[in-house]
């Protein structure tokens, strides 16, 4: 298995939030800026690397039949530890990510990839599905809080865009706004996907 | 029965290791985060108190002021330049907290709110400077009435929760901290 087809897979084939629809309840309540999508992506990254790595190096120790309490155990540790050593060493940090920690314990694609990938596989290419899923979560995160803030606010990165004259579409922010946007991506996504199928097909 | 023990033994150690860091971690940052907390508040407070270095706790009766949550007398070099009074009143969306700072000239320094839980895009405006900016400069001498502050066009009831908690704030100061509270 090459690196790059290990990080590709999680950025476009596997896409955690468009793909594999996992991570929802982060992806539908931070979306609200595109700051947000990037802090919460990046955090995620992080947490996502470090556990695969952790899991994939315990894999042989933890017995197939209570790997999942196992797993939960681990990674809620590690999270807890992780923000207890952001507040107490780099508050900068922690107040610009603190609110996502806790959610990120909560994250099904931490679990769903030490299930899926670490649990099978070494520890460096784990390392690498997790950098990979994870900055594929980050870009889905920041073209969602791009959206919908240019939108809900007419800004991209608090930059406004939009102009005096713009009307700010407010339920972009507020929770609809999620779904709507996430739904229409989707939509477009699989309309994309279909179309490349039906050519596929055509050629053969 | 043999195989359950041996699975149980085994999440008993990963639980345990699990554990043992966890305390060792809280062990180690305890500390820091308290620091961290307290430079932080000190800083919020800096934030509508200008120039303030240090800041000491006032007590107040919390009988007779149900919004008020902390009152702090502010120092610059030893002298005491203002108060900071953390007050809280009922938003659109819960309860929201203010902080408030109160110069030696008996005008308002500065205001933020601290807490609040007001919708996205319209009561969290209240979070922006061209909200807040309205109270600096004005007298602590009597209650802020509706007309002094320009509300948030959509959010009428937010940006009245923040007028209500700085009256509340100009309340105590007006009787608790103006006549003699400096000593």
């Amino acid at each position: 298995m090459k690196v790059k087809d290990i990080l590709l897979n999680g950025i476009i084939k596997e896409n955690p939030t468009f793909r594999l629809v996992l991570g929802m309840c982060p992806t539908l309540a931070v979306t609200t800026a595109a700051v947000n999508g990037v802090a919460m992506g990046l955090a995620v990254t992080f947490v996502l690397a470090a556990s695969n790595l952790f899991i994939s190096l315990l894999r042989n120790y933890i017995p197939d039949k209570v790997r999942i309490p196992a797993f939960v155990t681990i990674i809620a540790a590690f999270v807890t530890i992780v923000g207890m050593l952001m507040e107490a060493f780099v508050p900068a940090l922690f107040k610009a990510l603190g609110l996502f920690i806790p959610l990120i314990v909560v994250n099904c694609i931490i679990l769903a990839r030490a299930e899926a990938f670490a649990s099978k596989n070494g520890p460096f290419h784990s390392l690498m599905d997790g950098i990979g899923m994870g900055l594929g979560f980050t870009a889905a995160l920041t073209i969602l809080g791009t959206i919908r803030e240019l939108l809900g606010a007419g800004s991209i990165f608090g930059i406004p865009l939009m102009g005096q004259s713009f009307e700010p579409a407010i339920i972009m922010i507020l929770p609809p706004g999620a779904f709507f946007t996430l739904g229409l991506l989707l939509a477009f996504l699989n309309k994309l996907d279909l179309r490349k199928q039906q050519k596929h097909g055509e050629q053969a | 029965m043999g195989e359950t023990m041996k699975l149980g033994l085994k999440l008993l150690v990963i639980t345990m290791v699990a554990s043992f860091a966890l305390a060792l971690t809280q062990m180690i940052t305890e500390e820091p985060i308290r620091v961290q907390a307290v430079k932080a508040e000190n800083e919020a407070r800096a934030v509508v108190l200008e120039g303030a270095e240090e800041f000491e706790a006032v007590e107040v009766p919390s009988e007779t002021y149900p919004n008020i949550l902390e009152v702090h007398k502010g120092f610059k070099n030893g002298e005491l330049i203002g108060y900071t009074i953390k007050a809280t009143s009922r938003g659109y969306g819960g309860q929201l907290t203010v902080i408030a700072g109160i110069d030696a000239g008996g005008n308002i320094s500065g205001v933020r709110v601290a807490q609040h839980s007001e919708t996205p895009g319209l009561g969290a405006r209240v979070l922006e400077p061209s909200f807040y900016e309205q109270f600096t400069g004005k007298s602590a001498a009597a209650q802020l009435g509706s007309d002094s502050i320009s509300a948030i066009s959509g959010a009428t009831v937010s940006s009245k929760a923040v007028t209500s908690a700085v009256n509340a704030a100009i309340e105590l100061y007006k009787a608790e901290l103006e006549t003699g509270g400096g000593n």
